[in-house]
């Protein structure tokens, strides 16, 4: 819990503009002076666990069927990607064959699936029932 | 010849119309014991329902063989996510996942279709008596009804049983405590009084929802049996939270009844819910709480753990004309342990009724059942519900019973007691067989204010006391043979008439001498 706190201290310290290298000299003689520098390590881990879900918080994946639907799909988001105030540029593309077609935006807290594979399971559920 | 089910499927495919609406989403980042915590969904809201997202990263056949959908409900809001209980199999879900925002709060399905039926706590039926179809859908958290909004408790909810209607009476929209040890009966008297209700006419008969919480399953299909073969389960529904259920459910099945019953209370019907029992919801609700890093206080609950109680049972009710004139009345159950009242829950939840049926293990051992202690049970807005019929026979029965206790102990001496002392005790031990009831035999109204008038008029004082049970059982079969009809103006006007006792008074007389061998055998 303590290792995780001092991560987080250090994250939004280096989110505030401190240049990383400073910060993490102050984390260090911070640590010192607590007593706590046997905690280092483990702030490490939890700074690495922070950056990550960050870097997945912040990222927005396209995900296709077939590499070759990438343009059309690009085309089809242009607006809800301006919406969610990020660059074209900025969105990364994968390629999942389990959509069957269509496309699926995640990202940012949002998801917008227009997959063939969602469309065809709201289609069996609305038969069977479910 | 086209068959109906690719019917069924051209109508799907020519109506369907594909949707790609922008949805908020969360990713699992830890999952264990049945609590789950979730990164992003910054706009959830407490109590609000989110879905796991299972068929990502799934071929098609796969992601159709996903059995429903598993949804979680939001109760930890932090800094940079939320936590939340899965409300069913956690083992389903995985870190990584998609979880959806839903934007609404738990609701669950109520409506005609569920008397006779045994859902789990999110409603779904558990029966395998098929789905329902046409339901309202109502939510699990509800604000209480206003002081406005009711009105106080005026109409007697009959238990059948003749120690409860005659001392410690119920009224619609009441709450009441049944608290005791285990195996005292509490289960009993809450199923006796559902099948008591069978003879109130139809028109006013109460919806009847049985709670089950952390029982055995063996238990509940006992229940349902026995409701089922006395013809009970017409009006009852069953909510049914095992022993074996996620915690979250268990924590939450006691709200969804109370949903359930809101829909009958708001259309002008009486309901009588049973919660069997708190305690292990509190139980559930600590397992919960802990593993949310809720702060733990006193006996490891919750802070919040008299607040989960007390909306819960706030929800009971009876409402005013304008708001249809509805009630709802809870009869909670608290388990104690070696008779202790002063643990936590049980103090909160008599702090929170309107009076408790405190059972005991000692009366219950010696034969005395329902094994109701009436001097420390109470009934604080009951009595203005009892019918006058029943507060003539039974005006001193309580006070009478008390005092046969506190002498009960002088009995060893009985050649040493004076005249009166020994009356009062011999009288005593006579009310005690005569409020003594089988269980699954509730009495209807008017015969309890019968046997009670037969009581109070010595009818008894010359049977032999191991007789009484006998007696009166053969006093209840005679009058309900011979004196039914007349006996039935007493249910109608809710008085005992001078014409009525007149009634009483020959009926008895009439028993008397067709059977004096039951008579004159005191010693």
């Amino acid at each position: 819990m303590t290792a995780e706190a001092y991560a987080q201290a250090l994250w939004q310290t280096i989110q505030r503009g401190t240049a990383p290298k400073k910060a993490i000299a102050s984390l260090h003689a911070l640590l010192v002076r607590h007593g706590r520098i046997a905690l280092l390590p483990r702030v490490g881990r939890a700074f690495t666990r922070i950056a990550l879900r960050e870097a997945k918080r912040t990222d927005i994946t396209l995900s296709v069927a077939r590499l070759k639907d990438t343009r059309a799909a690009k085309q089809s988001v242009k607006k809800l990607v301006s919406e969610l105030r990020v660059e074209a540029s900025d969105v990364k593309t994968a390629v999942d064959e389990h959509l069957i077609g269509g496309w699926r935006l995640e990202g940012r807290g949002t998801l917008v699936d227009a997959s063939y594979k969602k469309h065809l399971l709201s289609l069996y559920e609305n038969v069977i029932g479910k | 010849m086209q068959n109906p089910i690719v019917e069924k499927i051209i109508k799907e495919i020519e109506h369907f119309a594909p949707k790609a609406e922008a949805i908020h989403v969360g990713r699992v980042t830890a999952v264990g014991d049945g609590v789950v915590a979730i990164d992003g969904l910054s706009k959830a809201v407490m109590s609000e329902i989110v879905q796991f997202e299972e068929t990502a990263q799934k071929t098609l056949s796969k992601a159709m063989d996903v059995s429903g959908s598993l949804y979680g409900l939001v109760l930890n809001l932090e800094e940079d996510g939320v936590r939340a209980i899965v409300l069913g199999d956690s083992a389903r879900v995985a870190e990584g996942m998609t979880v959806k925002s839903s934007g609404r709060i738990l609701s669950v399905p109520s409506g005609e279709e569920l008397l006779g039926r045994v859902v789990n706590a999110l409603g779904e039926p558990v029966d395998g008596k098929g789905p329902f179809s046409n339901m309202t859908m109502m939510p699990v958290e509800r604000e209480a009804s206003g002081v406005i909004d009711r009105r106080s408790v005026s109409v007697p909810l009959q238990t059948g049983i003749k120690a409860i209607d005659s001392m410690i009476p119920i009224g619609r929209g009441q709450r009441e405590l049944l608290i005791g040890d285990r195996s005292t009966g509490k289960t009993t008297i809450a199923i006796d009084t559902i099948i008591n209700q069978r003879n109130e006419p139809e028109g006013t008969r109460p919806i009847c929802i049985y709670v089950a919480i952390g029982q055995k399953e063996s238990k509940t299909a006992r229940i349902v049996a026995q409701l089922t073969e006395a013809g009970a389960m017409g009006y009852t529904i069953i909510v049914d939270a095992p022993a074996s259920a996620p915690a979250a459910l268990q924590f939450l099945a006691p709200f969804s009844g109370v949903a359930m019953g809101e829909y009958f209370m708001d259309q002008g019907r009486d309901v009588l819910i049973i919660y069997d029992d708190l305690s292990k919801q509190a139980t559930a609700y600590r397992q919960l709480s802990l593993l949310l890093r809720r702060p733990p206080g006193r006996e490891a609950y919750p802070g919040d753990i008299f607040y989960l109680h007390s909306r819960l049972l706030e929800r009971a009710a009876r409402l005013s004309e304008e708001k249809g004139g509805g009630s709802i009345t809870a009869l909670p159950i608290i388990e104690t342990q070696e008779g202790d009242v002063s643990a936590y829950i049980p103090t909160n939840v008599i702090s929170i009724t309107d009076g408790q049926i405190f059972l005991m293990a000692e009366l219950f051992n010696k034969g005395v059942r329902p094994a109701i202690d009436v001097g420390i049970s109470v009934s604080r807005v009951g009595s203005s519900a009892q019918t006058k019929a029943m507060k003539s026979v039974a005006g001193g029965l309580k006070l009478e019973l008390a005092q046969f206790r506190e002498l009960e102990a002088f009995m060893q001496f009985a050649q040493d007691l004076d005249k009166v002392t020994a009356q009062r005790i011999e009288s005593g031990l006579r009310m005690v067989e005569v409020l003594k009831q089988k269980n699954g035999a509730p009495l209807p109204l008017e015969m309890q204010v019968a046997v009670l008038y037969a009581a109070g008029h010595t009818f008894f004082a010359d049977v032999a006391v191991s007789k009484v049970p006998d007696v009166e059982k053969q006093l209840v079969s005679f009058l309900d043979g011979q004196y039914g009809k007349a006996l039935a103006e007493i249910k109608k006007t809710g008085v005992v008439s001078e014409n009525m006792k007149k009634t009483l008074n020959k009926a008895l007389e009439e028993f008397r001498l067709a059977h004096p061998e039951l008579f004159n055998a005191a010693k």
